[in-house]
């Protein structure tokens, strides 16, 4: 017999990992964050730098290779990456104090400029990185299945949900504008002067476009009985991948196990 | 005939502004018609609209005064979303029409009745039947920001239609679709017409209005000018002083008789105009 | 002379998708041409090409003796300008004067030529009595005439209108009619995308018609209106008249109102 529709939008995942419940990876997104202000605390070489972050990484291609969305997140990776990458040289060439680490002609790579560097962007990456996972492994109408079963008003859901959305759209109009903007004459192609003039144009049509679509969609909504004071149905179901307790022991173990061993660091 | 939707010397302004929208306007809705609105931009038409489903004050706020009452209850006594049931609402745009929240055209269609708690079972139902009805079931598995503008507007009428509103207020639905895809929307549209739904359409297409409307509503500078039959008011040249067009059909009527030549009656449907026009020449013959 | 020549067209998106398929087309100095077709039929591609917004993946788009391949979209919009279908993406100023003003600063003309085609461009698209007013106060069928007054102060020898008559009512319906053949008085070469038939078949010399990537014909609105082959193909129909006209015996060339009243008297005096 065909399908349903109704059956037909249920996710079922193969994937244990990928399959989690929502708010078993949001543990391990908390978790693992938690772990990595731990680590960060944990100084090696001469000039103290917080390198367990570098390899704490590690765990994430790991996870998400696990999760079989390796391919999925790479790119996110790359943007994130970048972001890292302009931390930490911004970091450690602008930062003065302590000795001299490394001389590039005119250039000095300061002792604390390094510090915070490898501090500040490895933080970067691996928190970045472990919500990668969670969003690359997650749909949308999970989440929101999730954050109205635990009890989050359906409205805060809403917002919440659609801000995902919106993102990408936000993204496709922004291309738009840039293009309409090039239409007149105003440049977007150049060095970040250029660049930087054309983003005043670009930004004005991108903020009031999205407040006035808002605005609409509000109306759109009340015309869908959203605020109907009622029980609301659920089309979509969500599953349990059935290792929620074990992935749930194994991070609050390794979690724990980090703590005893920083603290017991500190008394010895 | 049933009044649906009575408005009582209604004036209304927007908030911080000085002209009121609409002005001392009075009107009948009557059960299972389907009325035209037509006027310039700017003339009232998309308020009015709002007044009847409320939204105007109840979102707008702004100063109203008068009465709007729907099935003899004013549109201020209803409870948040309580109207959604009874007045179906599509806008002109057809992007912010879609949710933001599903995934795909079947959930878009269907989160209006999850809204209102409907059974698994039913919502499923009365989704395929109103995507059969709006032509979208092959649409049904596909990522309703994916479609095209002609598309996305059968999918935001087919969100509002599956709710089964008796009543139903369509603002300028095609004004940013091609031929085509206004053509898919008003087939949807002559359906309504069938299973008798009261339907209030504004819209610009004068020769659309003039094949589907039974009575006309004409604002100008946020009054009501004109409102009667179709066929009286499209038919009549002084229709262009309110900043309206007569449909072709009726222009071409017009000239004709101006030039002396009798005519049974001056058409405004393309239909009327083969019937009067063929009438008059081989009658002559 | 500024001949618009497009020679073995063709557009891919990225990703692959065909938009525009090998499509050739000469549009003369001075002309003043629609462009009508179904959502997808590549009108919006094809225009974006000619205003350098998107190059094609092969052939050329030549304007007057530029070769769109080898300029910046910001140089050649000072030849050609482009009025999006959407004006929403385009204002970002908070009155209709200094919107309109923007493009002819960036040019950095004279004090006096800026005033001028300001003043000009607000004045034949009416937005004068509108001009300290923040556009986004205006309904969106006026704004559209603020971008469209904002293109014509740049005062480009080509200008592309996409959809102007979507949501216009009748003023606004006459008035782009005006500012058409103000235009076209002036010398503009004029490019129009339209879904209002009667409105193209009364406001162009010249149409061409699109369908599936191509283009089907081109010609006086009088042969394209009467080539039901074409039509067909690109699914549209005739103009109101024309269609009475056929439905009682008219061959063709009929497009117009005067046309039909002509037509009808004369039927009328033959059976007298």
């Amino acid at each position: 017999m065909e399908k349903t529709y109704t059956e037909k939008i249920q996710i079922h995942k193969k994937n244990k990992l990928a399959g989690l419940y929502p708010s078993v990876k949001a543990l391990v997104v908390l978790l693992y964050a938690i772990c990595c202000f731990i680590l960060s605390t944990v100084k090696l070489t001469e000039y103290e730098l917080a390198l367990l972050l570098i390899p704490w990484f590690l765990v994430i291609p790991v996870l998400c290779a696990a999760s079989g969305a390796f391919n999925k997140c790479l790119k996110a990776f790359r943007a994130v990456s970048i972001v890292a990458l302009v931390i930490f040289l911004a970091q450690s060439l602008l930062i003065p104090g302590g000795e001299t680490v490394l001389k590039l002609g005119f250039l000095k790579v300061r002792e604390q400029g390094l510090r915070t560097a490898i501090t500040l962007s490895f933080m970067v990456m691996d928190i970045a990185g472990i919500f990668v996972w969670m969003f690359q492994t997650t749909e949308n109408k999970e989440f929101s299945r999730a954050l109205e079963n635990s009890g989050m008003n359906y409205k805060a859901t809403y917002v919440f949900i659609s801000t995902l959305q919106m993102i990408e759209i936000l993204g496709k109009n922004s291309k738009t504008i840039m293009n309409a903007q090039r239409a007149r004459g105003v440049e977007t192609e150049g060095n970040v002067i250029v660049r930087m003039k054309a983003f005043f144009p670009s930004l004005v049509p991108l903020v009031l476009g999205a407040v006035i679509s808002s605005e609409e969609r509000v109306l759109t909504l009340e015309a869908r009985g959203f605020d109907v004071a009622c029980e609301k149905t659920h089309l979509f179901n969500l599953e349990k991948s059935g290792i929620e307790k074990q992935v749930t022991f194994i991070a609050v173990l390794m979690t724990i196990v980090l703590l005893v061993w920083r603290i017991y660091l500190w008394i010895a | 005939m049933d009044c649906v939707i009575e408005l009582k010397n209604v004036t209304y302004s927007y908030p911080l502004t000085t002209v009121p929208a609409i002005k001392d306007l009075s009107v009948k809705i009557e059960k299972g018609k389907f009325y035209g609105v037509i006027g310039e931009n700017g003339s009232g038409k998309t308020t009015f609209c709002a007044l009847l489903r409320g939204f105007a004050p109840s979102f707008y706020k702004g100063d109203l005064s008068g009465e709007v009452l729907v099935e003899g209850r004013s549109t201020l006594e209803y409870g948040p979303g309580e109207l959604a049931s009874k007045i179906g609402f599509v806008f002109q745009n057809p992007f912010t029409q879609i949710s933001g929240v599903k995934d795909t055209v079947f959930e878009e269609v269907a989160y209006g009745l999850e809204n209102f708690g409907v059974p698994v079972d039913e919502i499923e139902r009365r989704v395929v039947e109103v995507m059969k009805l709006t032509d979208i079931e092959s649409l049904a598995e596909k990522n309703p920001f994916d479609l095209s503008g002609g598309q996305m507007q059968r999918v935001a009428l087919a969100s509002v239609l599956v709710i089964e509103p008796e009543i139903l207020v369509i603002d300028e639905p095609t004004s940013q679709l091609d031929p085509e895809g206004t053509e898919s929307v008003f087939k949807i549209i002559s359906k309504l017409k069938e299973k008798k739904k009261t339907v209030i359409l504004v819209e610009h297409k004068i020769d659309l209005i003039a094949e589907y409307a039974d009575e006309v509503l004409v604002f100008k500078d946020g009054s009501l000018v004109a409102a009667g039959d179709k066929q009286e008011i499209l038919s009549d040249m002084s229709l262009l002083e309110k900043g309206v067009a007569l449909p072709q059909v009726a222009i071409l009527g017009n000239t004709l008789k101006e030039e002396g030549i009798p005519l049974k009656y001056i058409p405004v449907t393309e239909k009327q105009a083969e019937e009067v026009f063929s009438e008059l020449i081989t009658g002559k013959e | 002379m500024k001949d618009l020549i497009l020679k073995d067209v063709s557009f891919s998106y990225p990703g692959g998708f065909l938009a525009v398929d090998n499509i050739n087309m000469t549009i003369k100095s001075g002309e003043n041409v629609a462009i009508v077709g179904q959502n997808g039929a590549g009108k919006t591609t094809t225009v974006k090409m000619m205003n350098g917004l998107l190059r094609p993946t092969s052939g050329d788009v030549i304007i007057g003796d530029m070769n769109t391949k080898d300029y910046t979209t910001a140089q050649v919009s000072r030849v050609v300008g482009y009025v999006f279908q959407n004006p929403d993406d385009q204002i970002f100023h908070s009155t209709v004067e200094s919107e309109v003003r923007f493009g002819p600063e960036m040019a950095k003309l004279s004090n006096e030529e800026v005033d001028s085609r300001v003043e000009y461009a607000l004045k034949i698209t009416g937005m004068d009595k509108f001009k300290e007013e923040n556009p986004y106060n205006l309904p969106l069928s006026m704004r559209k005439f603020v971008t469209i007054a904002a293109v014509i102060a740049m005062d480009t020898d080509v200008l592309i209108f996409d959809e102007p008559t979507a949501g216009q009512d009748l003023e606004g319906n006459k008035r782009l009619s005006e500012i058409l053949k103000e235009l076209h008085e002036k010398g503009k070469t004029v490019i129009t995308i339209s879904h209002d038939m009667e409105f193209v078949a009364s406001n162009f010399e010249r149409v061409i018609v699109m369908a599936k990537k191509k283009v089907v014909t081109m010609g006086t609105p009088e042969e394209v209106f009467w080539n039901f082959e074409a039509l067909e193909k690109a699914m549209l129909k005739q103009p109101y008249v024309s269609r009475v006209c056929r439905a009682l015996g008219a061959k063709g060339e009929i497009i117009s109102m005067d046309e039909a009243v002509n037509f009808l008297k004369s039927r009328l005096k033959r059976n007298a």
